[in-house]
């Protein structure tokens, strides 16, 4: 790890000064992903920041019903929260197997978010590959079982690694965030496309009305492990039928996965297995995947599918 | 892959060198680092009092031992070296590769009557990949044709029970598959093909007795006809090895205090040594475990051969127990006239010495030790024929579910069946039967050096995408010890860990009826042999 400067920033406003620096600042929350990618010398920040006394840390029922959830809460607060499990259960479901317990004790909210990828080749010093500067993604042509199949345009074919974004998007969400400009609300689904100049302080969670939600993660490993692909469904109901629905896919797209297919094949449809099994068909007719993970498409397919029965109650596996 | 990486801390008196080292041979070390260096080796100690396991890749001081020690020279002060993660992935050796083309008969009754198959594997940039092949079974007329490949990706290294898991599950998929084209059950048709039994060939009653215990009454025939994407299937799979050990050299202080100290130049890989030095001991002193002081790890202490091959608890054995033998004669000796009788009428037991056959008549360790004033018992002894032997035999049987809608294997529960000549410490040698199966399964669905196909970059090397097993991942595993006291002692290292794999590759063909040759089990590849099977292939 390279010497470097550390600032203890104690408020909003102070974080955002201590992070306007000539030269490359980067905040430290939990410090699961920021130091590890300091000793592999994957990044060499001259000043650390660190935010995680300058945000909330906790979350709050706000007026319209829904709850705002700070940036610097822990995610084992979060997965202990009674309320946040009552309304919004697959988040707590996506939170549930995040890496470790160490991880989730020391992991924040905000730092799940802004995870840097996982990638093979982007955490090698070795490989100065597009999302570090470089003109490639070695990905294309080397080893990527575990990389994209969907948005898979390019130019990188990363996997967003945030298990609390897919919920959230699924969700609605959006999220606040502070800059140098002041303070502005952006669509969860916008967030991960945006230029990282601000910084997310909450996570603003909609009143969820009449939905029925599902979350299913396929994982090769039983813990301590990456899912191969995971789904969370947020279905509108009116009776029996879906009225409409958010379908969103992690760990098989460099963002949050959002199936417009799946969600067209749910809506004014009965909720039941032939709609789930319609609906996974629909979410990978999009797909493109690489040299090496054509597996994780009916991977993918499962997830939707086991998703979806989740959310009607259907017991699956 | 060691928990501990590779490592060292050098330190130099004037021309003296004292090497901390995280090894499985502190004497071979010790030669290397004099060979390697240009000094005598009575200038070099090395010392290992614990380690964080070794797994055959630990008997050198390696580049890394070398340029500790060197640094240290330079430096003149101690120096710590010690490799980190990734350079533990690149530097350290692996287990060979194998691959296989085999063609097989075998009768409509069963009994096989010849295997043909070429075989290649790679050491990297070096030669040893070779592995037993055919494994364990009976081929009546046999022929096979091994290459060793050599290709510049890392150096193979003796992993525990060098080639045996690999000839292992090259012979036993193939068994499993031959027993479904005679429409035999596999336990029975390795029955029929097993070597007779033996003291060091137990498989027969192993596979009898392991299938009654597992509940393979239950197997269902090559596909779980059960609905559902859950399917569950049962294998089975037997192993050999040899052990045994010989060379071990000890000595043993007994002081007038009453302590005894046991020094053996032996080192603990993590299995247990220490303990087993004390037991036998304390035992042959008749005293509890806790008043031996078993000092090892040290070259300084006499010589004692490397940890490898599942050699070490039969070549120190009966070195401690020859030893220990002789002190306590020497012992007897002195104490005798102070009884007032001779020292072969004298036995130790409980803490005590005593007449044999009259418990009243004698003195206390303490007391008794008393009488040796300012001449302790000071004695050398070594390794003996008798109390060792080689030749150990396992049979092991696997339960798993597999979900054929991701291709993601669970395993349920393991039965081990496994024998090890005189169980020295029921404790140690079970953990032994646990790290084996732990890392076999591992091998079996996890561990795998995936090197970047353009520039031979190793893309994992870490334990985030090199994959193991964590607590979720590891079964119920239930051990079935046979104790063979007749046999003497025998060493249980190596042989638990190498026919776990094809138990668990076997159950997974019978759960979802495809076939998959080759580890480990990813779910691209269960996926893979699915769909092939959809499309009616093998």
């Amino acid at each position: 790890m390279k010497a470097f400067a550390y600032v203890n920033a104690t408020s909003e406003r102070d974080a955002v000064a201590a992070l306007k620096f000539d030269g490359i600042a980067l905040p430290l929350a939990g410090g699961q992903d920021l130091l590890a990618r300091m000793k592999d010398y994957i990044d060499t920040p001259e000043r650390v920041v660190n935010v995680k006394n300058a945000l909330d840390r906790t979350a709050a029922p706000t007026s319209g019903g829904g709850w705002r959830i700070g940036a610097s809460m822990k995610i084992v607060d979060l997965l202990e929260h009674a309320d946040i499990g009552k309304m919004y259960p697959a988040i707590i479901a996506a939170a549930t197997d995040i890496g470790t317990p160490q991880i989730r004790h020391q992991g924040t909210v905000g730092g799940n978010l802004n995870q840097r990828p996982r990638c093979w080749y982007f955490r090698n010093e070795e490989f100065v590959c597009y999302k570090k500067g470089g003109s490639r993604c070695f990905a294309v042509n080397g080893e990527n079982q575990y990389h994209a199949i969907f948005g898979n345009d390019g130019p990188s074919h990363i996997v967003h690694p945030s298990s609390l974004a897919v919920p959230f998007v699924a969700y609605g969400a959006t999220f606040r965030v502070i800059g140098s400009k002041g303070e502005r609300e952006v669509a969860a689904a916008e967030y991960f496309t945006m230029p990282d100049d601000e910084l997310l302080t909450h996570v603003m969670l909609p009143a969820p009305g009449n939905v029925k939600t599902g979350h299913y993660e396929v994982r090769y490993k039983a813990s301590h492990d990456w899912p191969l692909a995971f789904t969370t469904v947020v279905l509108a109901m009116n009776g029996g039928i879906v009225q409409s629905g958010r379908v969103v896919l992690g760990a098989v797209a460099p963002v949050p996965w959002r199936s417009k297919p799946a969600e067209d094949a749910l809506a004014g449809k009965p909720l039941n297995e032939a709609t789930a099994a319609a609906a996974a068909e629909a979410a990978v007719s999009e797909a493109k995947p690489m040299s090496g993970n054509a597996y994780k498409v009916p991977i993918a397919r499962t997830a939707v599918k086991r998703a979806i029965l989740n959310a009607a109650g259907i017991k699956t596996v | 892959m060691c928990l501990e990486t590779h490592g060292a801390v050098c330190e130099w008196d004037g021309d003296q060198l004292t090497a901390w080292v995280t090894t499985q041979g502190v004497h071979q070390c010790a030669q290397q680092f004099a060979q390697s260096l240009g000094i005598p080796q009575s200038n070099v100690r090395v010392i290992t009092q614990y380690m964080g396991g070794g797994f055959g890749s630990k008997f050198a001081p390696d580049v890394q031992g070398l340029i500790c020690a060197r640094l240290a020279k330079l430096a003149n002060a101690p120096v710590k070296l010690m490799l980190d993660r990734k350079e533990e992935h690149l530097d350290t050796g692996n287990r060979p590769s194998a691959f296989a083309q085999i063609r097989a008969g075998v009768t409509n009754d069963g009994k096989l009557t010849a295997f043909d198959g070429r075989s290649w594997g790679t050491g990297g940039a070096g030669a040893n990949a070779n592995f037993p092949l055919p494994y364990l079974y009976q081929f009546p007329n046999r022929r096979r044709v091994h290459t060793d490949v050599y290709i510049n990706a890392g150096q193979q290294r003796a992993m525990r029970a060098p080639g045996h898991p690999q000839g292992c599950f090259l012979t036993e998929i193939l068994m499993d598959e031959l027993a479904d084209r005679v429409k035999i059950d596999p336990v029975e048709f390795r029955i029929k093909n097993a070597p007779p039994k033996a003291p060091n060939q137990m498989w027969v009653e192993y596979f009898q007795q392991g299938a009654r215990q597992f509940g393979w009454e239950k197997r269902h025939p090559t596909g779980d006809p059960a609905p559902g994407p859950i399917k569950a299937g049962m294998g089975v799979s037997a192993h050999l090895w040899g052990g045994g050990g010989r060379g071990t050299q000890a000595h043993v202080d007994i002081t007038s205090d009453g302590a005894v100290v046991v020094r053996c130049g032996t080192q603990d890989l993590g299995t247990g040594t220490r303990t087993l030095v004390t037991i036998v001991a304390a035992e042959t002193l008749g005293l509890p475990t806790s008043a031996v002081k078993a000092e090892i790890g040290d070259t300084n202490y006499p010589f004692s051969p490397g940890s490898g091959g599942s050699t070490t608890a039969a070549s120190v054995s009966p070195a401690i127990r020859i030893t220990s033998i002789k002190a306590l004669d020497a012992l007897f000796a002195r104490v005798a006239p102070v009884l007032g009788t001779a020292p072969g009428n004298l036995v130790a037991e409980s803490g005590r010495i005593h007449v044999k056959g009259d418990p009243t008549k004698g003195l206390a360790w303490k007391d008794a030790c008393k009488h040796l004033g300012t001449e302790p018992i000071t004695v050398d002894g070594q390794w003996g024929e008798g109390l060792s032997s080689s030749g150990t035999s396992g049979v092991q049987f696997a339960e798993v579910t597999v979900d054929i809608e991701t291709g993601v294997v669970r395993i349920k529960r393991i039965l081990a069946m496994q024998d090890c000549g005189l169980i020295v410490d029921k404790l140690t040698a079970e953990s032994q039967v646990y790290g084996g199966i732990i890392a076999a399964i591992n091998f079996a669905l996890f561990e795998d050096r995936l090197l970047d196909r353009v520039t031979g970059q190793m893309v994992n090397p870490n334990m985030e995408w090199y994959l193991l097993a964590g607590m979720s991942d590891i079964p119920t595993i239930d051990i079935v010890l046979n104790n063979m006291p007749e046999r003497g002692v025998i060493g249980i290292g190596e042989p638990p860990t190498v026919s776990t794999a094809s138990a668990i590759a076997n159950a997974v063909r019978n759960a979802t009826g495809a076939t998959i040759r080759s580890l480990p089990l990813h779910p691209h590849k269960v996926l893979a042999a699915l769909e092939q099977q959809k499309a009616g292939g093998t």
